[in-house]
């Protein structure tokens, strides 16, 4: 992970995907566009969750899972098994 | 004056539920009433039931959580011009592409399903949306608008928009959206009356809301799709209908279909979908897509946020969902609401107490000439309500921390902190709100289980539900402790801290119902039901000042309801208890008593069995007995007493039962309340007082039921009472499903299969938990 890191930083990609569920707590990452069928994806479109929108990791539960995120002045809480399954882009 | 009607609407579980299917379309709504129907449309805990209240002046449930309301209702609304209508309040929805059970009914009536079951079609739906999360609300709208349903746009929590300083610009979203726009504020009833005014002008002129202008991928999919089907489901369906199908597949719409083959049709939505594909975009998210793309060029220019600044819910969030200050703060809080119960209770608790020992008196002194109605009254009926109306000052303050609760917005961290606590056994994170319902009450909490979209995870909450203690376990574990801490205070080693051990264990007996329930709810998610952990998404509401009105109103409700069933239920088993307690009272059985007595007493005395009659008739007949004549004469009583209890039918039968309970510690009156509290956890408590106020353990200067309690004996001499049996005995009543509404309750969500295999379950863990608490408890 780190060394994929590294590599993007030096061809100077900004671009970092990862899945939400890695994202550290305070941290800012932005919706890609998911080719899934999956029903928490659904779930968070309906919530407004669209691609290219900014989520900020608002909360972590105290035994790490669920966490809370925060997005288009809303804040909603998802486990973090449903979480790994949104890919989002890092916001340097 | 309110009709609560409640439909089954789908049982098989499926998505496309077999009887869906066979009923007619958009018939013309058939009205019961012949009043224009209305419906609150809306995302969860937007405000709709709070609207609901303060249009129609009724009272349903309202919380700061999303999922209160998971049924519908209907009350009658009269506007201006004295037109009536009937308002229906509906569960919130974020999506029309529904799934769990609670959602499926606002679809349902929506497509007018329902029309034959006595909720038509809505003539005009009112869209209540937070003001202050505008977007979002707006999505669920766009769908709504679809339906062709004349609406009205509610701007609710306005007050809240205006304490944030954000302002709306209503005048502008109502000439781009075409409806009437009303800003209003349920809580505060701002905006009620042209609210009322706007529904009557759209019934009347029935505005309907500007839908999404689909792109070009999306009407061609359209295009394909109804370019496919034969001429007659074609001219029967609209083309949202169809276009609800191309995004969502499991749409209830496809329903609607019916008629095409199957495999057809799923071929042709293939072939619609691959339309939008080829445009170059996401056939899951394109809806998604296009509608906020839409709802942010209706939105351009009507809000303007006042400056940023930070809110109350963030501050406080940092706070309350902090990883250690939020666990400290939440088992703070808990313990808290436990010592007031504990506590505080107690003083209103005496008043009680004394009010109905000084009513028995009283009346007691009235009926003087006819034993057998005083004793009805006295040792039945006062005993058995009184008993249990003791503790309603507990209920109330329950109910009272309950509604902070619910009312505040905590409920919902309360979820988030504790998730994965009870996630590991299956559960899903939507059924912890029903199960912190559950502490209140099982029946709403079983009832609140419909938010969860998994038929399998939805039935593993109702079964988890009633372990969670409910307020009617609470005088059983009241008196218990009670009686604890006297036997603690018995004992030298324990005496300094009975108070403490004894409020310690009555907060342990409400954890013990979640020790149980979570490896259970494991057992049946894992190996019989085998669901997996469903996918789930909870809002978090804002944090709100607790509505007095509201907590008020949970308090009184709560508190009249256990007053009802006082009065009713425990009344009638009261009377029922006393007449098995009291008959048959045979003469044979006082005069054997009687002769036992004399026998034992004079060989005691080393007098005479003779001498020692003749005593003792002459102390019974005398004018003016002496002390040592009373005490006799209170003896034999006593003994006679005792006697016909033994002898009466409810102890024939207690002790016919008793060998069940025997591994449990318990003796036959013990087993005579559990068995007579099947109908209702409390009535453990009426039974006591009543076999003890009529037995002859009591003596007249007993002041109460707890020192009857602890002075009661085994037949060999030693106490009943021990601390492994107390505990066992709340152990049993933590874990039995003792309540037939509740049963009622889980065979109306399920099945009465389902209904019975709860029951049996609870019955059997309870005893067994007894049986272990007396065993394990006597190797010490
Ligand atoms: N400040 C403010 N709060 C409101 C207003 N209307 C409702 N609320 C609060 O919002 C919360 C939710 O209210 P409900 O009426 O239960 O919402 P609902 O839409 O029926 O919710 P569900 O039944 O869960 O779908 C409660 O705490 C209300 O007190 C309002 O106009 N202003
Ligand atoms: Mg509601």
């Amino acid at each position: 992970m780190c060394v994929l890191n590294l590599n993007c930083e030096e061809i100077g990609f900004s671009q970092h995907m990862i899945p939400l569920s890695e994202a550290k707590i305070g941290q800012r990452v932005q919706v890609q566009n998911l080719d899934a069928d999956d029903p928490v994806y659904q779930r968070l479109l309906a919530f407004g969750l669209t691609p290219g929108v900014e989520v900020r990791i608002a909360h972590v539960a105290p035994l790490g899972d669920p966490i809370a995120i925060s997005f288009c002045s809303q804040k909603v809480m998802i486990r973090r098994a449903d979480a790994a399954r949104v890919m989002v882009e890092e916001i340097n | 004056m309110e009709k609560i009607s409640e439909e089954n609407s789908c049982r098989c579980g499926k998505k496309h539920c077999c009887e869906d299917a066979d009923v007619p379309e958009a018939v013309p709504a058939a009205k019961p009433s012949g009043l224009p129907n209305v419906a609150l449309v809306g995302n969860a805990n937007t405000g709709k039931t709070t609207l609901f209240n303060s249009l129609t002046g009724l009272r349903q449930h309202v919380g700061n959580y999303p999922g209160v309301t998971v049924t519908k209702y209907s009350g009658p609304l009269k506007l201006f011009h004295g037109e009536k209508i009937e308002l229906t309040d509906l569960p919130g929805i974020y999506s029309l592409a529904a799934t769990s059970k609670d959602e499926r009914v606002v679809i349902d009536v929506l497509s007018g399903r329902l029309a034959k079951k006595g909720t038509p079609r809505p003539d005009a739906i009112v869209c209540v949306v937070d003001v202050n999360n505008l977007q979002r609300n707006l999505f669920l709208a766009t769908q709504v608008a679809e339906l062709g349903i004349p609406m009205v746009l509610a701007l609710n929590q306005i007050d809240m928009a205006r304490r944030d300083g954000l302002t709306v610009n209503t005048d502008l979203l109502r000439e781009r959206l075409g409806i009437p726009v009303i800003a209003v504020s349920a809580r505060k009833g701002e905006g009620i009356d042209a609210l009322k005014q706007a529904i009557a002008d759209v019934l009347k002129n029935g505005n309907k809301m500007k839908t999404v202008s689909w792109n070009a991928g999306t009407r061609k999919a359209l295009e394909t799709l109804r370019g496919g089907l034969s001429e007659e489901v074609s001219k029967r369906v609209s083309d949202a209908e169809l276009q609800r199908v191309i995004f969502d597949v499991a749409s209830l719409v496809a329903n609607r279909l019916k008629g095409e083959d199957i495999e057809y049709i799923g071929e042709l939505l293939k072939k619609s979908r691959a339309c939008i594909r080829e445009a170059g975009e996401n056939p899951h998210s394109t809806e998604a897509i296009q509608r906020y793309a839409f709802i942010k060029e209706i939105l351009a220019g009507t809000l303007h946020h006042g400056k940023e600044r930070t809110t109350f819910t963030s501050v406080f969030d940092k706070l309350l969902l902090n990883r250690v200050l939020g666990v400290v703060f939440f088992f703070a809080a808990m313990w808290g609401v436990f010592w007031c119960i504990y506590t505080l209770a107690a003083f209103p608790m005496d008043w009680i107490d004394g009010w109905f020992g000084a009513l028995g008196e009283s009346v007691g002194a009235k009926l003087e000439g006819s034993p057998m109605f005083q004793s009805l009254v006295v040792d039945g009926i006062i005993a058995g309500v009184g008993g249990v109306l003791v503790f309603l000052p507990q209920i109330l303050i329950l109910f009272f921390f309950l509604g902070l609760l619910e009312s505040t917005g905590y409920m919902a961290r309360a979820a988030f902190l504790m998730d994965k606590l009870f996630g590991w056994c299956g559960l899903n994170g939507k059924s912890f709100v029903p199960m912190l319902s559950g502490y209140a009450c099982g029946i709403p909490g079983i009832m609140g289980a419909r938010t969860i979209e998994d038929p399998k995870t939805r039935l593993a909450t109702i079964l988890a539900v009633p372990f969670m203690s409910c307020g009617a376990r609470m005088p059983v574990y009241v008196l218990m402790c009670g009686v604890l801490q006297r036997v603690l205070a018995q004992n030298p080693s324990y005496a300094e801290s009975s108070a403490s051990i004894a409020s310690a264990v009555f907060v342990g007996m409400y954890l013990v119902g979640v020790l149980v329930a979570v490896p259970v709810s494991w057992v049946y998610t894992k190996f019989i039901l085998k669901s997996k952990a469903a996918p789930f998404v909870l809002e978090m509401p804002r944090y709100q000042l607790p509505r007095l009105r509201d907590v008020g109103l949970r308090v009184w409700q709560s508190g009249w309801e256990y007053t009802r069933r006082a009065g009713t239920i425990i009344f009638a088993m009261s009377v029922v208890i006393w007449f098995l307690t009291y008959f048959p009272r045979s003469e044979e059985t006082a005069e054997q008593a009687r002769a036992e007595f004399v026998a034992e007493a004079a060989a005691a005395q080393n007098v005479p069995a003779a001498d020692f009659e003749k005593m003792l008739a002459a102390a019974e007949s005398a004018e003016a007995p002496s002390e040592a004549q009373e005490a006799l004469v209170g003896e034999l009583e006593h003994r006679i007493d005792g006697a016909w209890m033994e002898d009466s039918y409810i102890g024939r039968f207690g002790k016919f039962c008793q060998p069940v309970f025997a591994p449990c510690g318990f003796d036959w009156r013990i087993t005579v309340g559990v068995l007579g509290s099947f109908p209702a956890r409390e009535l453990i408590v009426s039974t006591l007082g009543i076999t003890y106020k009529l037995g002859g353990d009591v003596d007249e200067e007993t002041e109460d039921l707890y020192a009857a309690m602890e002075k009661t004996t085994h037949a060999d001499g030693s106490p009943v009472f021990t601390i492994p049996v107390i505990i066992g005995i709340m152990v049993f009543f933590a874990l039995c499903g003792q309540c037939l509404a509740e049963i009622v309750v889980i065979a109306r969500e399920s099945s009465w299969k389902w209904a019975g295999i709860a029951w049996a379950q609870m019955t059997f863990l309870a005893w067994l938990g007894a049986v272990l608490c007396c065993q394990i408890g006597s190797l010490f």
